[in-house]
């Protein structure tokens, strides 16, 4: 019984040997590619991914972006809302 | 932390108020409709103050100034970077579409996109997890609980070497207890008096007197010399202690009988409402410490200078992008692509418990103004939960456990009163996610799986009964599953890692399925079903290689992350062998295709 056990053990860690190999090269380089990134450019990926962000609401169709509230009646654009939102966070990550 | 009776006072004065309110709004409720979708009756302000409390938890509310005490102001991305952006997308792009189909459900909205397999498989996966993972946070909001009313059992141990009080304190577990020290005999005795500690560890070596057991009055008294002291010589020597005068057990009571009580009685209702009282006292009590702790340091430019001159430690501490390479848990790789594209989409977009609330929208205006608002406040919170870690380091540079870093801080800056005023705050937030698993559990349960496969043609009181019934059922598993967690960190790396598993996938079927209509049935079944299957086999490499898989001892995000691209092209070539959905079903549930 404990051999068998044993053996079971032994070929589990065997598999999962092999499949972590397998996954760690390309795991590797990727991190590998990664810091060699500089700090800047990283920085500024964060940046251009708010950028966009803010970007595809202003171009956003007013049908998306209009609302009538059917309490009050009347209608809310909900747009400076959001780009100010993304503004005051660009503007976070440029400060720290 | 010592509170007056003032804050007391002021502590059940709101646990009260919250049951008495949650009753009062859950004379309303009629239909299962009013109880788990408000009878979609909620304003924007009302749901975006929810949805900003709920995210804040039990463990995030100490954790978050902690880990800001150790490594900083990146602690502000989760909100800023894993927050902000993704709920104004959430707003405009995927909140529309669940709300315009009037579902209740996530998986019921997978059902009506899908099919009947998507739907029940995602019921199920959310159905098993919710309840698990809310006997963890309650037990964890127990922890707090104690922590923060200081009802943890005190242990004293008494030496003149603070390395050898560090190592005693060490062998026992640690979450328990709260330790208080002293260096000498006879402000030990003191002590023992003031905070009537279960158990006394004295140092041999500090005095011949130690042997004398009458010195602190009946309280058991082990000695000990530095060499005895193995990882687990507190914890053995634990059985020799009293019993303490606060069981756990009555935290996990109490708060499990306020939160069911008012979630029983008022369903989403009372719990959105409930959230906005807490979303108040938590944002007020927050930045109150944060001026407070501000102005009593001479300003902010004295705060920057303070931090900025302990050198290498706090070098990074004002730095949002860390390295990839850095020592922290957060370099800005993980951050960006884990956590911004990933997680942060799952949470806000694919998780039950958060977009229920904008279900229960009055109006589409409402349910998108409700995010845009939430986002609005989302950008707070840094403020408010991370620079008072910062805060707290200026005050206090050697706190040994960095979690007491926020409660050591307004010990020494929150005249009495307010302490009480930020202990109800605390509260709130415990008090927030657990409300909102109850709640999601058994609409989830009644929903996608009663309503589906026991009685679908049942009226809507008959649903309301139901899920009351499901929410009782529920607290008391969850009360009954948290006095026995007492392996905590355990449990809660469970619950995360049972939410790595899916969190990944479900968001990879809910995007292609508004986005792209191409995309089928059977694919979106076997991207689910095969990322699932992929996080538990990267888990199990992780685990057992001899080498683990991944460089962090807990790969969440990866798993995460790498799930939900396999999850991605697992639907798409599926979907793309396989017949698609007929155009009439398609209207409506794909984005810009009505």
């Amino acid at each position: 019984m404990i051999d068998i056990l044993t053996i079971i053990l032994s070929v589990s860690v065997s598999i999962a040997d092999t499949i972590s190999n397998l996954f760690r090269i390309p795991g590797q380089l990727m991190r590998e590619i990664l810091l060699s990134i500089d700090l800047h450019i990283a920085k500024s990926l964060f940046i251009i991914y708010f950028l966009s962000i803010t970007y595809w609401v202003y171009k956003l169709p007013k049908s998306e972006v209009i609302l009538n509230d059917k309490n009050s009646g009347k209608d809310i654009n909900l747009r400076p809302f959001a780009i100010s939102a993304m503004v005051l966070i660009v503007i976070i990550y440029l400060i720290f | 932390m010592v509170l007056g009776p003032i804050d007391y006072t002021i502590i059940i004065i709101y646990l009260v108020g919250t049951v008495v309110f949650g009753a009062y709004i859950g004379r309303k409720i009629k239909s299962g409709k009013d109880y788990f979708l408000a009878g979609r009756s909620l304003p924007w302000w009302a749901i975006g103050m929810s949805l900003v409390v709920s995210d804040i938890g039990a463990i995030d509310m100490v954790g978050i100034a902690g880990s800001a005490y150790l490594y900083g102001i990146v602690l502000g991305n989760y909100d800023w970077l894993g927050s902000v952006p993704v709920m104004i997308i959430a707003a405009f792009l995927f909140i529309p579409m669940f709300w315009k189909k009037k579902v209740s459900t996530i998986p019921e909205w997978l059902g009506a996109r899908y099919n009947s397999s998507v739907q029940t498989t995602s019921a199920l996966i959310w159905g098993i997890y919710m309840p698990i993972n809310l006997g963890i946070i309650l037990y964890a909001s127990a922890v707090m609980l104690n922590v923060l009313l200081d009802l943890n059992p005190k242990v004293l141990i008494l030496s003149d070497d603070k390395a050898v009080v560090e190592k005693v304190a060490h062998s026992t577990d640690t979450k328990k207890y709260d330790f208080i020290y002293a260096s000498s005999i006879d402000k030990g005795i003191q002590l023992s008096k003031d905070r009537n500690p279960i158990i006394v560890f004295i140092d041999k070596n500090l005095s011949a007197e130690s042997n004398n057991r009458n010195l602190f009055s009946g309280i058991p008294f082990v000695s000990f010399t530095e060499n005895e002291i193995s990882s687990s010589w507190g914890e053995m020597n634990m059985n020799r202690a009293r019993e303490p005068d606060w069981d756990i057990f009555y935290s996990i009571l109490i708060m499990g009988i306020v939160i069911g009580v008012y979630t029983f009685l008022g369903g989403l209702r009372a719990v959105v409402y409930t959230d906005v009282i807490q979303c108040v006292v938590m944002l007020g009590g927050s930045l109150f410490v944060l001026f407070f702790g501000i102005i009593k340091l001479g300003g902010v430019s004295e705060f920057v200078n303070i931090i900025t001159s302990m050198g290498e430690r706090t070098k990074d501490h004002f730095s949002l992008v860390l390295p990839v390479d850095t020592k922290t848990p957060h370099p800005w790789s993980g951050i960006l692509f884990g956590l911004g594209f990933v997680l942060a989409n799952a949470y806000w977009i694919g998780n039950q418990s958060i977009v229920q609330r904008a279900l229960g929208a009055r109006s589409m205006a409402d349910a998108k103004a409700s995010y845009i608002f939430g986002a609005l406040l989302k950008i707070l919170i840094p403020f408010a939960m991370v620079v008072p870690g910062i805060i707290a380091l200026a005050y206090n540079p050697n706190i040994a456990d960095a979690d007491k870093a926020m409660a050591t801080l307004i010990k020494e800056i929150m005249p009495t009163g307010l302490i009480g005023i930020f202990f109800a705050a605390f509260l709130a937030g415990l008090m927030s996610s657990v409300d909102s698993f109850l709640n999601s559990a058994a609409t989830v349960w009644t929903t996608d799986i009663y309503k589906k496969y026991f009685r679908p043609k049942g009226d809507d009181a008959h649903y309301l009964v139901v899920g009351r019934v499901f929410t009782i059922i529920f607290i008391l598993v969850a009360i009954y599953v948290a006095q026995f967690a007492t392996g905590f960190e355990s449990l809660y790396d469970l619950a995360q890692t049972l939410l790595s598993f899916f969190q990944g996938p479900s968001l990879a079927i809910i995007i292609l399925g508004v986005l792209w209509k191409r995309a089928t049935g059977t694919g979106a079944l076997v991207g689910l079903i095969g990322g699932v299957s992929f996080s538990a086999l990267l888990m199990w490499v992780h685990s057992n290689a001899t080498i683990p898989l991944f460089q962090v001892s807990e790969p969440f995000l990866y798993v995460a992350l790498w799930s939900f691209i396999l999850s991605m092209m697992l639907t798409v070539i599926v979907s793309l062998y396989t017949k698609q959905e007929p155009e009439e079903k398609l209207r409506g549930m794909v984005y810009r295709y009505d």
